[in-house]
Parts: structure tokens; sequence; C-alpha cells
């Protein structure tokens, strides 16, 4: 091995690199889509800026020099506390979508949320690389029982309920593109035989004759399937109630990558409210604003258990397919990786609240 | 035509934005986006919304929130009016006729103003549905302007309190703009009566000295319809308002134009809130600029809230389309935003709605 380490094959040494090429590699309009958030995008900024508020205290000369990256969430082993989050439209970062996704998850021992409104179906992705794909996203609409019931005959784990999705956010950088792409790049999972369908949803819109769930609703469809079940999209110690209230086997705090209240809370912001709220009893998983390794640490130290990769998967895929994302999550690992070393933390369970500070 | 469309192809607030900086003269674009002073309040109108987040409720099955409300007993489809600003024929010919004919398909309501293009009592014709509450300034011409509006058939009064004479505008004098007074001459009968619109400057002098509260009470008094205070930022100014009998309270720093440095109206909105405690509803302008400002604003104690810049954007950029446009846009994202975060009526945002971002990541 050389001084500086050079990974071979796709060649990317950061993830901005990655970014830098997927936005080459992408129309503008997608780009954008991708890129924007709801609003005048203050939740989506604020996303970044507060990691930045944050700091590793270094512990030099811990004698840690191999730490454990590995953690299971809900049962599923994972090699590093990284997945992938349930992004639809994916056809349009690269033609395989969250099947490339899957089989970077399968090679890298992590694992995919797989979404309802992707370019695939769930059968499809399970069929890809039935290592990765553990868990399903679906949408606590009226098509709830019929996808999870397929969810759960295609093998999956776990569900992952989207609860901050009734609609689409107010996203103005997006409708100001007037991009008007194929409906059918998130449409893998319509049957188009009758049975309801959550691109329904967002076509015709919620309404009081088609309402969205409560908590109740939720809590008794949820009970039906059997399967342990995500609550996506949580923000407030009252929610993460909430969702534990209805049967929640995991806590996911999300704003949705700034997608869809703005202004609200940064997802890193408001984990210490939902971690202490949770207080253990069940794992809390964290996206939205996830860049580097460094911010998966910080997560890890403000009470997450893992953290879910949207935008950093997009861009992976975008840029090199499987191998983008593949590379996305070994540079992800690598950086944490590194950082366990330098604070002197021998594993994903040791990186609790004391191994950090605010900046002053 | 141009690359953006000139009806309700707008797709967001700021394409409306775009196009009236494009269509307006230089100089009149200037007029409408300054401030007073070094624009500090200007800024910071703009900078109170920035510090507040929602706390989405999820699950809360709520799919069709009422945004409906009702002010001073006029129906209103969302909590929007468009403010009384004037010279609104610099802005587009049909000024405030076509604000208030956007008012009317969308089922809100205009403050019209005492020193517009067009009197009181044409906007009154233009759309009798929307031309509900008129402004005047509390000067000489009082009693006279108020019969005025009496007689047009107008619900209420909005009574400016903060605009004794213009503030201290430094970027309108180095334009060295001097807009064509008949664009703000609407109100001027030219038979004899006193008019603010003759003046330009001051509305006190000598002989006709600044009015107090008392006057106004007095003023106000005599006529019988309900008046609004605009111009609020304090509770002492709420206080005083209230005590001299005003049916509600407009918390506005004037879209930055008087008082720099002042309060921000978004800063200013709790104090006043707290100080007039749901006995007269309180408005707010300065610094709205989209359906999220508007959820914050109610959510921090205002029961409507009152457009100026936007309205004259929309106006610019397309006309009565275009003021129509803007209102559709708000309302839009209001309701998203009401869907998301669970609240389920616009006078119904429970306490605890909204935090500050800094308490959020402490």
């Amino acid at each position: 091995m050389t001084l500086f380490h050079h990974a071979a094959g796709d060649g990317f040494a950061a993830l901005e690199e990655i970014h830098a090429a997927a936005l080459r590699a992408l129309p503008a309009e997608v780009a954008v889509y991708l890129e924007s958030g709801a609003g005048t995008e203050q939740t989506l900024r604020a996303n970044r800026e507060a990691f930045g508020r944050w700091t590793i205290k270094p512990k030099p000369m811990s004698g840690v020099s191999a730490p454990r990256t590995d953690t299971e969430l809900l049962g599923i082993p994972l090699t590093a506390p990284v997945l992938t989050a349930p992004f639809g439209g994916d056809g349009l970062f690269a033609a395989d979508g969250h099947l490339a996704v899957a089989r970077a998850n399968a090679s890298c021992g992590t694992a995919s949320i797989v979404p309802e409104v992707g370019t695939f179906s769930y059968e499809k992705v399970a069929a890809a690389a039935p290592a990765a794909p553990r868990i399903a996203q679906l949408h606590p609409y009226r098509s709830f029982d019929y996808a999870a019931k397929r969810i759960r005959a295609a093998g999956y784990s776990a569900l992952c309920v989207t609860v901050d999705c009734p609609m689409t956010g107010f996203r103005a950088r997006n409708k100001m593109i007037r991009f008007r792409p194929d409906f059918r790049i998130w449409a893998g999972n319509a049957t188009h035989d009758g049975t309801p369908s959550v691109n329904q949803m967002f076509r015709d819109g919620i309404s009081e004759q088609a309402p969205p769930w409560t908590w109740e609703q939720l809590a008794e469809a949820a009970a039906r399937q059997d399967l342990p079940w995500i609550a996506k999209g949580i923000l407030t110690a009252e929610a993460a109630l909430a969702a534990l209230n209805a049967g929640a086997s995991a806590i996911y705090v999300s704003n949705h990558g700034g997608r869809q209240v703005d202004p609200a809370p940064a997802s890193l912001d408001a984990l210490p409210e939902v971690a202490e709220a949770v207080g253990g009893r069940v794992p809390v998983l964290l996206d939205s604003g996830v860049r580097t390794g460094a911010d998966v640490f910080l997560a890890l130290a403000l009470g997450a258990d893992a953290v879910v990769i949207g935008r950093l998967a997009a861009y992976g895929l975008a840029a090199a397919g499987e191998t983008g994302v593949r590379r996305t999550i070994e540079l992800l690992t690598e950086e944490l990786r590194t950082l366990m070393i330098l604070a002197g933390v021998p594993d994903i369970a040791s990186i609790t609240p004391a191994t950090i500070a605010r900046r002053a | 035509m141009a690359m953006y469309p000139q009806d309700t192809g707008f797709e967001a607030l700021e394409e409306m934005h775009a196009a009236a900086m494009r269509n307006l003269s230089p100089e009149v674009a200037d007029f409408l986006e300054t401030g007073a002073g070094t624009e500090q309040t200007l800024r910071a109108n703009r900078e109170a919304f920035g510090r507040w987040v929602i706390r989405p409720r999820p699950m809360s099955g709520v799919s069709a929130p009422r945004m409906s409300t009702t002010l001073l007993g006029i129906p209103l489809s969302v909590p929007v009016l468009t403010g009384p600003f004037g010279g609104d024929g610099l802005f587009g010919a049909e000024g405030h006729l076509a604000v208030a004919r956007a008012n009317a398909s969308c089922g809100t309501v205009s403050i019209v103003p005492e020193v517009g293009t067009f009197s009181f009592e044409r906007v009154r014709a233009a759309a009798p549905a929307a031309a509900r509450i008129a402004q005047v300034h509390p000067f000489e011409s009082f009693d006279h302007v108020v019969r005025r509006i009496r007689a047009a058939g107008y619900d209420a009064l909005c009574v400016t309190v903060d605009c004794t004479l213009p503030g201290f505008r430094v970027r309108h004098r180095v334009n060295r703009f001097t807009p064509d007074i008949r664009l703000f001459s609407g109100n001027v009968t030219g038979d004899g009566s006193p008019s603010v619109a003759d003046l330009g400057g001051p509305l006190f002098s000598e002989e006709y000295p600044a009015w107090d509260w008392e006057r106004l009470a007095e003023a106000t008094a005599r006529h019988g319809l309900p008046w609004i205070a605009k111009g609020v930022l304090t509770k002492e100014a709420a206080l005083a308002a209230v005590d001299a009998g005003a049916s509600a309270i407009y918390v506005s720093s004037h879209g930055g134009r008087q008082v720099d440095p002042a309060p921000a109206s978004l800063d200013a909105l709790p104090e006043v809130a707290e100080a007039v405690r749901g006995r007269v509803p309180v408005m707010l302008d300065s610094g709205v600029r989209t359906g999220a400002d508007v959820f914050l604003a109610l959510a921090l104690g205002a029961d409507a809230v009152v457009i100026g810049r936007l309205a004259a954007y929309g106006l610019a950029a397309a006309g009565e389309a275009g003021v129509r446009r803007t209102i559709e846009l708000l309302a839009e994202e209001l309701r998203t935003l009401m869907i998301l975060a669970g609240i389920p009526a616009v006078d119904q945002i429970p306490e605890g709605t909204v935090m500050e971002r800094t308490v959020m990541n402490k």
C-alpha cells in the first residue's frame, strides 16, 4: 500500500468527487429535482449546518487500532451502521436504480430500504440481491395492506412506514424547473390491476374522501401484518412517543431531506430530543444532511443507532451505478473507522455523547 | 412572450418577483423594494421569519384543513389581505382595481389605500365583494374621508398610525425619484376638502398638529365603523390603540419604510399578541413572502396577514392574474404545511407548533 491509498476500479477518492461526477452525469433538471428542498430550503440548509455545530473529542494514544464498525438493526446484521434510503424515482439517476443500490449494499454488507414509489417492484429488487433488501418502505394509505402483503411474500424482514409524506411538500425550486418526468419511473409497484396504489395518492392528492391515516389506523394495520415496522419522518418527542404507542419497532428521525416541511427542525437538531423520548426502548435511525463519515459518527454519538443515506446513495448511483454506491458506503465506512481510531472508540456502541462536544 | 408565462403559469412566488423586477423601470423597482435608513428593519423583517421552525405533527389525519376565517365579520377564504399601498398605478395601470378584482375571485379582501391611484368609490365599484376595508390617515381630512368611505359601503377603517410623515428613505432620496403625484391622488376630490394626498410630506403643521390617541378615539367614535390600528410594534402602542377603541391591531413596520432600526414585525408580534390577549384580532405585515411565513405569523399570534410588496409584485408581473396567482400560491403552501403539521383550521394552531431554531438545537 502506498502512503496515500487509492482504491482500484472506480477511482473515487472522496465523496465530493462522487457528488461532482453525479452532477456532471445528470441532466440539469434531474439534478435540481435531486438537490432541491421545500419552500425556501431553510430545512435543507439547516440539516447541513447542524452537523457543523459539533466536534469529535480526539483521544490520542488510546491503543484502538481495529475498531469494529459492525452492528445490527432489527436483527439485520450490518457491517457498518449505514442503510440506503427509500428514495423513489431511482431510474432517474441510473437505469438500474435500486437494483444497483441493493447489489452495492449486498457487496458491502449493508441494507437497502426499498421504496414503494421506486422504478422497480419490491419483488424485483429482492430478486436482484436477496441479502441486502431486507426492509421495504410503504405509505400509510389505503394501499397499505396490499403493499405489506406483497412485501412479506417477497421475503422482507421489516417495514419502513413513511409518516411525513401524506402529500408532497411545497417544493418551489422543483416547481420552477417545470420538470415533468415520465411517471412510470415512480410506478414500479403499481400493478395497474385495480388494486389501490400509493401512486394514486400522489397523483390525485389526499382529500376528505381519501384521507391520510392517523396513528390509530396505522397501529391497527401494522398489527395485522406481524412485521416489525420503522416510523420514518419523526422530528419531535411527541411524534416519537405517538409512533412507539402505535407499536413502532424503530424510530427514524428525518425531515425527508428538507423536502417536506420548510422550515422544519434539522434532523440532527431533533435527534437528542427524540432519542431521549425513546429512551433506548427501540433503535433510532437518522437521515437528512449526512454527507460524510464524520456525520455518521456525530449522529451515532447523539443517539442514532444507524444512519440512512438518501442523496449520497443517489449521487453514487448517478456517478457510477452499483460501483458508485458501493464506493460511497466504503468511503463513509473508511472515514468512520479513521475517526473511531483517532477518538479511541473500539466499537459502534461506544460512540456515545461523551465522544463529542459542542463547538464553542 | 418572455421566458415566464404572464398568467397563472407562475409556479412559485420567486418567479412572480423576478417578473415584476423585469417589468418595472429601475426607479419604480427601487421605490418598491427600498426601506428607510440603512434598511436594517427591511432586512430584519425577513430574518425574523428564519428564526422559527414548525414542529411537524405526522399522522394527524388532517386532509382538508379549513383555511377560511373571518376578520371583523368579513369572511376570508384564507387569512390573507392585501395592504393599502399607495401609488399603485406605478406597478400596473389598473392598480388597486386589479388587486380588488383578484381578491374578489380569491375570496380575500383589499385594504384600499387613501393615497392610491383610484378613489375609494372606484375600487369599491370594481369589486364590491373584496373592497371592504378602507385605509385613512389620522389627519385634518379624517371626517371628510371617512364619510366618503362609509357612503361607498366599506365595512371597516384601517387607520395608519405609524406615518405622520414618511420615513427617512435614503434610497428614494438618492434616486431623486419623483413619481407623478396623480398616481397617489385618486382620493383628491378637488372640491376644496383637505386631502392627505396633497401633502407628500408631514401630516402635520403648526396649523394642524399631529394627532394623538385621544383625538383619534374621538374622531373614530363619531363614525361608528370598526377600525384597525395599523402600524403597531409594541405592547404599549397596542394597549393605547385598544384603549382608543380599535377593533383590531395591525402589527407592521410599514415594510421597513418608516422607523429604521425598528423591531421586525414578526419579532414584535408575540409581545403585541400577549398584550391584546385575544380581545381584538391581530394582523401582521412586513416581511411576508411565502406561505410558510403566513403559517409562522398565524402560529405566533396573528389572525390574518397582509401582503404589501407581494401584492405589488403580482400586480407588476401580471396585473389582476398576477395578484390572484400570488394569493393562490400562498394558500397552496399554507395548505401543504397545515396538512404536514396536522393543523385542522387556521384559527386552531396549538401552542408549541412553532419553536425557535436555536431552542431546538440547544
